[in-house]
């Protein structure tokens, strides 16, 4: 049974396709196809997009590809054949298939390797601050990060900052390799005739600068957009996407997606240090391996008890698992439905593969008691 | 230790040293036009040095990526010497340099300058006799050799005889650096003319670039024709829809064939430009031993630079 496509329902006459009948076609191979239990996901990680479709046009795919297109319509009903009709045109205009009249270079058209590498023992790094009094205790840290090649460096500062405070921040990492550095402090009125055109090309490490408690949320692009500061009228330094799902924050890119394959989509080579010094996988997770002022970081990088939610992957997660979007979301292991059980699915997601909706997750009644345990009703 | 020649800010290196260090291994980056640096040879000694570092000619695995082996231009050019003597300094640098290349090759190596540029017309002769389709080409400076040529091809291109242009990218590559000769083009063209190479155009149904490494393919189709769209309706992004680039497997024959020339040249490492047709043909364009290749590394998954930095620790141990 074949089931039209939603986007779109123009009807078009069969075998629509004659111009690429006597062809062979197969899906490139950095266009992957994901089943949800409902649905199922197409990840262009080439162009960086994604296609809800429906589980029939997944079968038809994993069936038909490497086939004459002719032989294909062969196999339908002429009242099918328009269903057919349909899925080769989206194919085709999203350019996600190839046609060939030769079937050895359709066949050449191989899957991209699924595997995940990265050169540096962390990738992410996140380092919260009670105020800047503290900022010369973690500098150290932040240089170790930077000697084993750390890419991402978060700093959120529980606190106000002024001008030549973050000066002094962004000058001391200035000869660090990390590819982007986030600020994060608390606005003040000070801080708003500050240059930041200047600023980011004196510092070209730092790529945002956020800031919370503002008057009002805006978001200003510097640089071709590579550099940004938003202001945010939330009241709190915790970046506001932490732990959320929504399609907003879904990314189809190769790196996300491959990683997904093996890794967990938040936790994996992540460190942080939280306003206590305890150096834990996230922020917002209690355990904690221990004291910056006792503890080395390769230590704790190396160790692996600290490593063991690296490998929590979105396959082995209840719902997620079962959820067409598992390779393009992005995981939280903090907050989640049972906290007794580390493979119960992230507790603000609102989404149910089972029936495709989308729900608020915080009036979710099944959540009200994980919402509890986390103490988060005020900030629901 | 692994010395590195290559230019400043070069992306594909910076990658490759971030992957040998995440195996920590030592490696020395040498930019062949800066000074600094010291070159000692005697009958025991025959090193190399950046700064303090040390690298022995004998035993050191040395890698030419990019630049020219430039190290006394510099030098040369901003003194006070005269012509003659300036002329003097060059013709001594050159044979040391010869004679340095020769070190590097002899030694352990991932490719000396001698690999960085080969002859395209030398390539086509080898292709040939490796049994490689190549498109049709003459090298003439007579109109009416020019004319004959146009009239058995529709189309042809002029392309320049020596490579020169490496920095250009992915699908801009011959377009940018081949020019359609026109009927207009050839009615200003002089009876006599300096030697140029022109080439027939062939249509392609894809456009293959394939990375060789150590023994391995890492082949990346570019579809330069996008779909034409068969929907007036759909949304129109055309315009920012770069052409898709896709993993590809080129057949065993080709393999074959194409590690001949390989071997031919003595590389380790080098990236082919191929047209692929429907009808079954696979056309040898060029091949460049120092040619870029994230850009197809990067869509196809297939971490090129790592496995680079893996080649570049086994042949510390290999000669
Ligand atoms: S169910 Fe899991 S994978 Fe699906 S959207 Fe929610 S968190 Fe993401």
């Amino acid at each position: 049974m074949l089931f039209l496509l939603d986007l779109t329902n123009q009807f078009h006459g069969g075998l629509i396709m004659i111009s690429e009948a006597k062809k062979y076609f197969t899906l490139y191979g950095n266009v992957q196809i994901v089943d949800g239990f409902e649905r199922c996901l197409i990840v262009d990680t080439y162009r960086e997009k994604f296609f809800l479709i429906p589980k029939s046009l997944s079968r038809f795919l994993k069936r038909h590809k490497n086939r004459l297109v002719q032989d294909v319509y062969k196999m339908y009903s002429q009242i099918e054949s328009q269903i057919v009709d349909e899925y080769f045109i989206f194919l085709k205009d999203n350019d996600l298939i190839h046609f060939s009249i030769n079937r050895d270079h359709i066949k050449n058209f191989i899957s991209m390797p699924l595997t995940f590498a990265h050169y540096g023992a962390i990738i992410n790094s996140i380092i919260e601050l009670n105020s800047f009094e503290n900022f010369e205790t973690i500098c150290s840290f932040i240089f170790d990060l930077n000697a084993i090649n750390c890419s991402h460096l978060q700093i959120i500062f529980q606190s106000k900052l002024t001008k030549s405070e973050l000066d002094f921040i962004a000058n001391k990492f200035d000869n660090t390799e990390f590819r982007s550095i986030e600020i994060y402090f608390e606005y003040t009125k000070s801080n708003a005739d500050f240059e930041w055109q200047e600023f980011f090309i004196k510092f070209k490490r730092i790529s945002l600068i956020i800031m919370f408690c503002s008057p009002d949320d805006k978001i200003l692009y510097f640089l071709d957009g590579h550099c940004i500061v938003n202001y945010l009228v939330q009241p709190s330094g915790k970046p506001i996407s932490c732990g959320r799902v929504s399609t907003a924050y879904f990314q189809a890119n190769t790196s996300l997606f491959t990683e997904s394959q093996h890794h967990n989509t938040c936790l994996n080579r992540k460190i942080s240090i939280d306003i206590n010094g305890d150096i834990k996988n996230c922020p917002s997770m209690a355990k904690s391996y221990g004291n910056i002022r006792d503890t080395k970081l390769i230590d704790v990088v190396n160790n692996p008890e600290f490593q063991k939610v690296w490998h929590i992957k979105k396959d082995e997660i209840a719902k997620c698992r079962d959820c067409e979007f598992r390779h393009i979301c992005t995981d939280c292991r903090a907050y989640i439905e049972n906290p007794e059980d580390q493979y119960s699915a992230p507790l603000k997601c609102g989404y149910n593969p089972y029936t495709c909706e989308w729900e608020e997750w915080s009036t979710n009644p099944l959540k009200q008691q994980a919402i509890d345990y986390y103490g988060m009703r005020e900030i629901v | 230790m692994i010395n590195i020649f290559t230019e400043e800010n070069e992306q594909t290196v910076y990658l490759i040293c971030k992957w040998l260090e995440s195996k920590s291994e030592d490696y020395n980056l040498i930019f062949p036009d800066s000074i600094d640096f010291n070159v000692f040879v005697s009958k025991k000694k025959k090193a190399f040095a950046k700064g303090l570092t040390w690298s022995d000619f004998g035993s050191d695995l040395f890698w030419y990526r990019r630049g020219a082996l430039n190290l006394i231009a510099g030098l040369v050019e901003n003194s006070d010497l005269d012509q003659l003597e300036k002329s003097h300094a060059i013709i001594e640098y050159d044979t040391l340099e010869y004679y340095l290349n020769w070190l590097i090759k002899s030694g352990r190596n991932f490719g000396t300058f001698g690999n960085a540029e080969l002859n395209r017309l030398q390539t086509f002769d080898i292709a040939m006799d490796n049994k490689l389709q190549t498109p049709n080409y003459i090298v003439t400076n007579s109109k009416s050799d020019v004319w004959d040529f146009m009239r058995i091809h529709q189309k042809i291109i002029v392309k320049s005889i020596a490579n020169g242009m490496f920095e250009l990218h992915g699908s801009h590559l011959y377009t940018t650096l081949t020019k359609l000769f026109s009927q207009n083009d050839f009615k200003k063209l002089p009876d006599k003319f300096f030697p140029s190479l022109f080439v027939e155009y062939i249509n392609k149904d894809f456009e293959i670039r394939i990375f060789y490494l150590a023994g391995s393919f890492y082949s990346c189709a570019i579809m330069s024709q996008a779909n034409k769209r068969t929907k007036l309706d759909f949304r129109n992004y055309d315009l920012e829809n770069p052409n898709r680039y896709a993993p590809y497997k080129i057949p065993r024959f080709l393999e074959t064939k194409l590690k001949k020339i390989i071997n031919y040249f003595q590389l380790k490492t080098c990236s082919i430009d191929m047209i692929v047709r429907d009808t079954g043909e696979y056309i040898f364009l060029e091949i460049n031993p120092v040619g870029q290749f994230t850009f197809i590394g990067h869509p196809c998954n297939y971490y090129l630079e790592k496995e680079l930095a893996d080649q570049l620790i086994i042949s510390k141990f290999i000669r």
